[in-house]
């Protein structure tokens, strides 16, 4: 069985942990043209403090093939590319209460026979204590990071059915999905 | 007044000085170019190509003499009338293209790609799409035939 966890890193945790309690003054990121999403990037601005969510490709085995698969990072070093972009501010103003990160399962079976053991974070979500900030990975294979503004985010993720659907598998094939939510 | 949220987003691209993909002359839903796409390449079920290596269905190759001709060639199709913008490398480099269409659907062109021939490769995602007709979200490599 192939066992693969591109969940967020302990020192990534560390830096979102690091948060908690502080007043996140605002987000930057890429103008939403049509869709709330930011390619690569995102900006976190706490007083002095600053750090990025990034998302990158990196070559990993996708259920047998190998893939460019999304993988997620916080850290506080500004990558060259940031340069390039033309990121706009979005004010927030508000005390961080918590921070929940949401893993998600992935079991990949083959004739009843599991092959596949896979964790992956699918997105951070930052509570005010009256509201709450979102940040999603919409497809395994998308640099996006969709950005939500609203109350229970977690429900407005893409539900784990639509990833264990059976047409998007090979005869045989079947995946069970499920989701857990740790909070700092 | 109710606007259209793709009036508002024409409206926003105009303010933003940027131009239509191809030079097109309003801001394209991606059905309006899958015919131009499904007539060159082969498309069955919102799927286009034949299914690649993996257990996901999403994952498809079209093989052909200049792959990178052809990813292009497919890329510029499918995209024509989004809006595009360029994706990096962490270094800064140029890895690709990314096109958001006026119904939410993003494309991304990947000049090389991690599968072992290194082939280009385009994405789709349609999750966030509100008119994509029976287009799936998939990724396709161009191989080498």
């Amino acid at each position: 069985m192939v066992s693969i966890d591109v969940r967020l890193k302990n020192e990534d945790v560390q830096i979102l942990r690091a948060a908690v309690g502080k007043k996140l003054d605002r987000i930057e990121h890429d103008e939403f043209v049509f869709t709330n999403a930011s390619s690569q990037a995102v900006r976190f601005v706490l007083g002095n403090a600053i750090f990025y969510l990034y998302s990158f490709t990196e070559p990993l085995d996708y259920y047998g093939a190998e893939e460019d698969v999304a993988v997620w990072s916080v850290e506080e070093k500004e990558y060259p590319l940031i340069a390039d972009k033309s990121f706009v501010t979005t004010p927030i103003q508000e005390k961080i209460s918590a921070i929940r990160i949401v893993q998600e399962h992935q079991r990949l079976f083959e004739n009843a026979q599991q092959t596949y053991d896979v964790w992956v974070t699918r997105g951070i979500i930052i509570d005010f204590g009256d509201h709450e900030l979102a940040f999603e990975k919409p497809v395994w294979f998308s640099e996006d990071i969709v950005i939500c503004k609203g109350y229970d985010l977690i429900e407005k993720f893409q539900p784990v059915e639509e990833i264990c659907k059976a047409g998007k598998w090979k005869d045989g094939v079947t995946m069970e999905c499920s989701r857990e939510v740790v909070t700092l | 007044m109710q606007v259209s949220s793709n009036a508002l987003t024409e409206r926003k691209v105009r303010k933003m000085g940027t131009c239509y993909k191809g030079g097109a002359d309003h801001y394209h839903k991606v059905t309006e170019n899958i015919g131009s796409v499904a007539s060159a390449y082969k498309y069955h079920n919102g799927l286009f190509g034949d299914r690649g290596q993996g257990g996901s269905s999403g994952i498809r190759n079209i093989a052909s003499d200049d792959p990178q001709a052809t990813a292009k060639d497919f890329f510029d199709r499918l995209t024509y009338g989004g809006i595009e913008k360029t994706l990096y490398y962490k270094d800064g480099t140029e890895k690709g293209k990314r096109v958001t269409m006026a119904d939410g659907s993003t494309m991304n062109w990947r000049k090389v790609s991690s599968s072992a021939d290194k082939s280009p490769a385009v994405d789709i995602d349609i999750e966030r799409s509100n008119d994509h007709g029976e287009l799936v979200t998939q990724k396709i490599h161009f191989t080498k035939r």
